[in-house]
């Protein structure tokens, strides 16, 4: 721990300028989230700031390459990567988290009771956004390749998100409520996995290119878990953690007695959009249903059929507020191709 | 002398050629021994090898008896590397550096690093970016001799350094070394035939040789022989391995002999030539035995 101390300090004073750009930075967030205008520059500025500064403190002492004069001092791994993970903590979270924590409670909100919750989202910061950036910093030998790769990481990330993937249930996409935290902790997992075991691995071992296939093969597994699991798979994984709640006594039907959302069905180009009412019993008085997919299939007289998903939408509604049995509204644009056949 | 430092039949290849090829190498404890070389021979490769920062092909190599690729923390307490490539933090100051490694050495020493601070005469307060490549070199080696390593290693220390400021360095390496073993590397003999005890030849991956700079230079002469004329040359049959860079003219032979016995050499040279008029004998300076080897590795290629 001596070692780390000594090492954090001098990292204190080798980045002592963009430490305190950084919290120049927070202080510009803090105060445009408390003003009325829009804070997303500050808040930009702040992301610019920050992945910076990661980047500087890992490089202050670089893992990639057999150049840098401390690979032939007594440094040890587990100190060094203590002090990097000290600097990641003081000087790159702390001011993010006191300027957050100023906006917040400059809006009205309680300290007492904001911190708490201040604190864990900051721990999911650092874990799911520091800790990332910092492996890839750990695996570049400085700031130009460094930004390269987070160039690149964000254009894949993007070009992922935008529509490269499929969605990941199809048909459903867009109205995906309840159930997203599994996609997204499934994505955080993977990524907080990925980060740790890049990091561990250059520290330990200073293994740069084993890091780095490591990283492009867990990322490559983490994207195709995300884009492919199944909802009815993501359903049945939520279903068995849900306490005191037994599935198999919930019916759901079509009542074509219930009110319609919309009285008469939609033209459009292609199609029509038609409002399908969902009967959901078999609830306890004091669950709460949620809707958040429903995938319909449509049978013609001649024995044709058309099932939503691809890319259609479906909306779902729920027309009765509260717990216990409800009915649903699916709204779901059918083709014409089918009303034809 | 125990082996401080051992490579064995060690090779490590990059993409293309063996840059090591089954290089074989004991450098004694205590003494002070160069690895010599033409540019692109090796010399640097083996160094990053002995000092895990780069891992053998095959082979393996021990400093302190331990695997080269186990070298750790506590071994690397007791090993100063200096090398003409290496980054050192140049936004520190001298006093800046030296405060910031003494925590990490039980043995450093301060009376030793002020002395040799006064010695190079280093400036203290300026960074580190802002010194001549001679004074560099100096910080660096006071941050390497400071705390009174085991084992001292020197990637070619003198390249592009001006004549007196090698002179000073070489003096104030030699003044505080005290009992550190020396590995030092050097394309340029001149460099650093004046200091060391031991010496090997490194060419194309592989040790030539590698040996007490006494024997070597006692093994080592170049022989010049008067006989009747006209003169000839023996067939490469018969012409002994071990004299190289053999040139004939009307009434003259010289070459080197690289395993030199008087008795022996002189009875060789009489039965080779017809009427030997008279034999000379003249030691060789170091430069010379290896401008010999360097001509013949490379006439071999």
């Amino acid at each position: 721990m001596k070692q780390a101390l000594h090492i954090f300090r001098k990292d204190a004073r080798y980045l002592r300028r963009e430490i305190g750009l950084l919290a120049g930075l927070a202080l510009v967030y803090s105060w445009a989230a408390t003003h009325p205008m829009n804070p997303v520059w500050a808040e930009l500025l702040l992301v610019i700031g920050a992945v910076y500064l990661i980047a500087r403190l890992i490089h202050a002492e670089t893992i990639p390459g057999d150049r840098q004069f401390w690979i032939t001092r007594p440094y040890r791994w587990s100190s060094l990567l203590i002090a990097k993970t000290l600097g990641l903590i003081v000087f790159v979270n702390l001011p993010i988290l006191a300027a957050r924590f100023y906006a917040i409670t400059a809006l009205g909100f309680p300290p007492r009771t904001a911190l708490a919750p201040l604190l864990w989202s900051q721990f999911i910061i650092f874990l799911g956004v520091t800790v990332p950036i910092a492996a890839l910093a750990a695996v570049t030998s400085g700031i130009v390749p460094f930004t390269f790769a987070m160039l690149i990481v964000v254009a894949v990330g993007f070009a992922f998100d935008e529509g490269l993937a499929p969605p990941a249930v199809p048909g459903v996409r867009l109205v995906l409520t309840g159930m997203q935290w599994m996609w997204d902790s499934l994505a955080l997992i993977t990524l907080i996995s990925l980060a740790l075991a890049v990091l561990y691995l250059q520290y330990r071992n200073r293994s740069t290119l084993l890091s780095r296939c490591l990283g492009v093969c867990l990322l490559a597994a983490g994207a195709m878990a995300y884009a492919y699991v199944p909802w009815p798979v993501a359903a049945a994984i939520q279903t068995g953690i849900s306490k005191g709640f037994p599935p198999r006594s919930v019916e759901l039907g079509f009542a074509p007695e219930a009110k319609l959302l919309f009285n008469r069905g939609m033209m459009w180009r292609g199609g029509m959009q038609v409002d399908v009412p969902i009967s959901v019993r078999g609830v306890a008085p004091d669950v709460e249903v949620i809707p958040d997919a429903v995938t319909l299939t449509f049978e013609g007289e001649d024995g044709s059929s058309w099932t939503s998903g691809g890319y259609q939408t479906i909306a779902l509604a729920k027309r009765t507020p509260g717990r216990g049995p409800t009915t649903l509204n699916a709204n779901v644009d059918v083709p014409l191709s089918f009303f034809k056949k | 002398m125990t082996p401080i430092v051992r490579a064995i039949n060690l090779s490590k290849r990059f993409k293309g050629p063996n840059t090591l090829d089954d290089l074989s190498l004991d450098v004694p404890e205590g003494s002070i021994f160069g690895l010599v070389g033409p540019n692109g021979a090796g010399k640097t490769t083996t160094i990053k090898v002995l000092m895990n920062m780069l891992k053998p092909t095959s082979g393996r190599a021990e400093v302190f008896g331990i695997d080269s690729r186990k070298l750790g923390p506590s071994e690397f307490a007791s090993i100063g590397y200096v090398s003409e490539n290496q980054e050192l933090p140049d936004w520190m100051t001298l006093d800046q550096l030296l405060n910031y490694l003494r925590p990490f050495y039980p043995t450093w020493d301060d009376g030793l690093a002020k002395r040799m601070v006064h010695q190079f005469a280093l400036p203290a307060d300026r960074q580190l970016r802002h010194l001549s490549r001679g004074m560099w070199m100096k910080v660096a080696l006071v941050a390497s001799l400071a705390y009174r390593p085991r084992l001292l290693v020197l990637d070619e220390p003198f390249s592009g350094l001006d004549p007196l400021i090698r002179q000073d360095l070489t003096e104030g390496l030699l003044e505080q070394a005290g009992e550190t073993t020396i590995l030092v590397s050097s394309h340029d003999l001149a460099d650093i035939e004046s200091f060391v005890s031991h010496v090997g030849y490194l060419d194309r991956g592989r040790i030539r040789f590698a040996e007490e700079m006494e024997t070597l230079a006692a093994r080592f002469r170049e022989i010049e022989v008067n006989v009747d004329p006209p003169c000839q040359l023996p067939s490469k049959t018969v012409w002994p391995v071990d004299w190289l860079q053999p040139a004939a003219s009307q009434a003259k032979v010289r070459f080197v002999d690289t395993h030199f016995e008087a008795e022996q050499t002189a009875n060789e040279i009489r039965r080779l030539f017809a009427g030997v008029r008279d034999i000379t004998v003249q030691p060789m300076p170091l430069r010379a035995i290896f401008i010999t080897l360097a001509r013949e590795s490379s006439r071999h290629v």
